[in-house]
């Protein structure tokens, strides 16, 4: 039997309807025939320059229709794409660049300058013309606009269904970062379930705000591609300004958006989400992390007409698990459910510590199970087995559980309500963190002994935001720590408060006391102490 | 210390990391150079509302009120008048 494959929905409506706009961005928009051969070419070049199947190829772009080429591409060559943020600091990149061994890179100008030294290791691919790239990487490069010769076949895809498509890197709790290794198969599971939940046609225009080298996107790429509907790519510029974001949804018509939560919540808070506005979008996707009732009731209460679904997944389980639709509005006290589980054959459980399952109402790991699950960590067997353990409850030998660290409860209803996590891991603007590879870059900075990591209200409007506390030598300057932490770790990982303490609290056992922090802050933000 | 300084220092310390590179200019491009992205423009409006007391609303939180230190002051500048007046 043919292996079904991500790029054969591209194929697909290539043939049926060439002149479709499959991808847009604001600025270039490119047909379903035209991605079709961009990647053909992508591919082609990729197999002459020595990419064989299941090699790594990293992308590393700006947000554009290149990111969907470069995705389709290597797809179509046989190997795994790895999107890099380009805003990752350089350090974090090597790493990750150390750690997959590429076997290609796609870049543009502004991103070649935060990968040293790659063009001597690995072929480099620029979407735009060479010249415009830098001279000193031109020997090792090739344009994808270049007409070389590259001839007329299609690419000979070997793929198999579990072959790879993706990897996408996550926070670690040892301050290393963990590739999720994602298959055709896993992904073909939940576009099947999306477009068909979501009834998601060739009419339809996708709105993706989330970053490529974030489990979200596999949603906005994948659907659009299979429904042969139009994916509108919104830059990152467009997200930092609601008012901008609105216009562009509105001049694209878009028609369904699965964004990330706090998003959502930017929105509300700026005070664009207003009667009457966007009257194309009538399905709202909100998921990455928990959606505020009352910031939900506001966009209920304002767009009647839209309907709102909260989606529930973690990446090693791709893209969407369980997803609750919002029947109507909900009481303001009222906790959104993450609802019940989608996709052919996802199963979860809620676990106590000792692994057996709780009954309705009380609170235990989700774990999940079923073939939308990762085959683990790349290159890290240690901590693979320790999140994908074999399930107590299946009569089938070798059937895995993923352990979601996510602590929840079913409810009588039957639907699931997330309640918390287990571990020190936060959700910020819907990345996934592991509190202590902040807390472990935090202790090499000289002077800082103890550090504790929060996610904390920020005071303003819904918005949290990350806080550390710090027990050093009282010499400490927070422009140093921060200065540091720059080169360790993204953005969104940086502390925004600093809190010096002589001492942190301790349990009994000597561990730092989390509760008795939490505690302390809650009093300093009540006694309104300037904590910056 | 005027309104551009002190923009301009929780720029340096809070989004750009402190002490590392030149600070930047009064017309320098804060969201074409990356400086301000979609967590730092979170930060800058806490900061600023708590600041100086003001309000931004939606209807300013626009490229170009945000665009460099300059049309970030003056945002602060209008704000900080209209609620003198008031």
């Amino acid at each position: 039997m043919t292996p079904r494959l991500m790029q054969n929905d591209l194929e697909e409506n290539a043939r049926r309807r060439p002149d479709a706009i499959a991808v847009l961005d604001g600025s270039r928009s490119i047909s379903y025939g035209e991605l079709s051969r961009l990647s053909d070419n992508l591919a082609k070049y990729l197999k002459r320059a020595g990419v064989s199947r299941q090699d790594r190829v990293v992308f590393i772009l700006p947000r554009s229709v290149h990111c969907v080429t470069a995705i389709l591409g290597i797809l179509k060559a046989d190997a795994v794409y790895v999107p890099l943020d380009p805003k990752a600091p350089k350090e974090r990149i090597a790493r990750i660049l150390d750690e997959c061994r590429p076997a290609a890179v796609i870049c543009d100008s502004s991103t070649i300058l935060h990968l040293s030294g790659i063009s001597e290791k690995a072929p480099v691919v620029v979407p735009g013309p060479l010249s415009e790239f830098p001279e000193e990487f031109r020997s090792n490069a090739f344009s994808l606009e270049d007409p070389a010769d590259l001839g007329t076949q299609e690419p000979l895809c070997r793929n198999t269904e579990t072959d790879l498509a993706y990897i996408l890197y996550t926070s670690g709790s040892t301050g290393r970062p963990k590739g999720v290794q994602i298959s055709h198969l896993n992904i073909r599971l939940y576009i099947d379930w999306a477009v068909e939940c979501f009834g998601i046609d060739p009419g339809d225009r996708v709105l993706g705000t989330a970053p490529f080298h974030f489990d979200m996107s596999t949603f906005d790429i994948f659907a659009s591609l299979r429904a042969g509907a139009t994916f509108c790519i919104a830059t990152e510029p467009l997200t930092l300004f609601p008012a901008k974001l609105v216009e562009f949804m509105e001049a694209q018509e878009v028609t369904i958006w699965k964004g990330v939560s706090s998003l959502l919540m930017y929105m509300a808070r700026a005070g664009v989400v207003r009667k009457g506005r966007i009257p194309s979008l009538n399905r709202v996707l909100f998921a990455g992390e928990s959606l505020s009732t009352a910031v939900l009731i506001e966009w209920m209460e304002t767009f009647p007409e839209k309907k709102f679904f909260n989606i529930y997944g973690p990446t090693e389980a791709t893209g969407g698990s369980l997803y609750y639709r919002v029947p109507g509005l909900p009481n303001p006290g009222e906790r959104i459910p993450i609802g019940v589980p989608c996709k052919a054959g996802t199963r979860v459980c809620l676990l106590d510590e000792e692994g057996r399952p709780v009954p309705d109402g009380e609170a235990g790991e989700l774990c999940i199970a079923g073939p939308s699950l990762s085959r683990g960590y790349f290159n890290d067997p240690e901590k693979t087995v320790a999140s994908f353990i074999s399930d107590p409850m299946s009569r089938e030998p070798g059937e895995r559980l993923y352990r979601t660290g996510d602590l929840a409860l079913r409810r009588s209803d039957g639907n699931i309500e997330f309640i918390g996590r287990r571990d020190n891991q936060i959700k910020y603007m819907g990345y996934r963190i592991e509190s202590e590879e902040i807390e472990r870059h935090l202790m090499s900075v000289n002077g800082v002994r103890e550090a504790a990591v929060f996610l904390i209200d920020s005071g303003v409007g819904e918005v949290q935001e990350i806080a550390a506390f710090l027990e050093g030598e009282a010499t400490l300057d927070r422009r140093n720590i921060h200065g540091e932490l720059k080169n360790l770790l993204p953005a969104y990982m940086i502390p925004k408060r600093f809190i010096y303490l002589e001492k942190l609290p301790r349990s009994d056992r000597g561990k730092i006391d989390r509760a008795a922090l939490r505690e302390l802050f809650a009093n300093m933000a009540r006694n309104d102490v300037q904590a910056r | 210390m005027a309104f551009r300084d002190v923009i301009r220092s929780f720029i340096v310390s809070d989004l750009m990391g402190g002490g590392a590179g030149e600070p930047p200019k009064d017309s320098d491009l804060l969201i074409e150079e990356g400086i301000i992205d979609s967590f730092g423009i979170m930060a800058l409006l806490g900061f600023l509302e708590e600041k100086f007391a003001i309000h931004i609303s939606g209807d300013e939180l626009l490229p170009e009120n945000f665009a460099s230190i300059e049309s970030i002051s003056s945002l602060v500048d209008r704000k900080t008048e209209l609620r003198t007046e008031a």
